[in-house]
């Protein structure tokens, strides 16, 4: 113990009493006022100042620091309102509609790509006996007419006909070959004339444009494919037959008419 | 000397002394707030709290002589 020792415990003697000493300082302090009676003595002082005065605080008028605490408080409340922490969470408090709308666009967007990716590498579902399948599987060309048409009665045999171009040739894989023994020319002849009755300068017209024998005419003509097909067949359904659509196959698009 | 007579004649001393040690001193002391507190609440640094409430008990001992 040294004089120098005296004057550095001197100097935190203050902080030690008041216990805003920490660690390995206040450790040192401890162990000098356990050795040096002086220092101690001071210590003692400074601890019965602070009692003296909390004691006197309970009789003696104190009025002129009255809300004295009240302010402090305050400026304590405002200073902790100004922290960083409670400035940034206030910044992003006005923020929120900006974090829903963020929160919109990123839920919108994964949704898209979930369908995109759905649409493009999902497993195909169409079924080959569908129309899009079956336009999907045939090596039509352009300007290809389609003509589905269903027997009066039988909605699930339906004739499917296939007319490349307007007037063109209808040989197809799914064009019946036509037997020499009925007498009739061909299907092509045939499926020739529906084409040159149903489509106007390339294009389909609707049943209703057409007059009541032209109309007649057509489902004639279907009736008399049908039945060569029936005949090919041996399907027995040799009923009349009634054209429900007209198919034409354009630049990979299809266009429907309901006949 | 009693205890209250001490106690009267230290808060007789505390008037004494200038307005920024007498604040310090009555937070620390009878509001019991920590040297952080009183600098924050002060708008001061704590070594000055510090220098503030050591001038300023030094300034009681004095007023209260040799009690």
């Amino acid at each position: 113990m040294s004089a120098a020792d005296c004057r550095n415990t001197r100097k935190q003697l203050d902080s030690f009493v008041d216990g805003e000493l920490s660690g390995g300082a206040r450790l040192a302090v401890t162990r000098h006022l356990v050795e040096c009676r002086t220092c101690e003595g001071e210590a003692e002082a400074l601890r019965g100042l602070g009692v003296a005065l909390r004691a006197g605080a309970l009789t003696v008028d104190t009025s002129g620091l009255r809300g004295l605490a009240d302010g402090v408080v305050s400026r304590l409340v405002a200073e902790q309102a100004q922290s960083w922490r409670v400035r940034f969470l206030r910044a992003f408090e006005d923020w929120h509609w900006v974090m829903i709308g963020t929160g919109s666009v990123i839920g919108t967007t994964a949704c898209t790509l979930l369908v995109a990716s759905v649409l493009l590498f999902g497993p195909k579902t169409e079924r080959p006996d569908s129309l899009a399948g079956r336009l999907n599987n045939s090596d039509a060309s352009a300007g290809t007419l389609f003509v589905v048409a269903t027997p009066v009665g039988d909605d699930k045999s339906s004739i499917w006909m296939q007319f490349e171009g307007a007037g063109g040739p209808t040989s197809g894989a799914n064009l019946a070959v036509v037997p020499s023994a009925i007498g009739i020319a061909d299907e092509s002849a045939l499926t020739s004339a529906l084409a040159d009755m149903v489509t106007r300068n390339g294009k389909l017209i609707e049943l209703s444009a057409m007059s009541a024998q032209e109309r007649l005419r057509a489902e004639a003509l279907l009736d008399d494919i049908h039945r060569l097909r029936s005949a090919d067949q041996h399907s027995g359904a040799t009923g009349p037959v009634t054209p429900h659509l007209l198919w034409l196959v354009a630049n990979a698009s299809v266009s429907a008419k309901a006949l | 000397l009693d205890e209250r007579e001490v106690s009267g004649r230290v808060w007789r001393a505390l008037d004494q002394l200038p307005f920024d040690q007498r604040t310090v001193v009555v937070l620390r002391e009878i509001d019991g707030l920590s040297y952080e507190e009183i600098a924050t609440s002060l708008g001061v640094a704590i070594g000055t709290v510090k220098s503030r409430l050591a001038r300023a008990r030094q300034g009681l001992r004095a007023g209260l002589g040799h009690v």
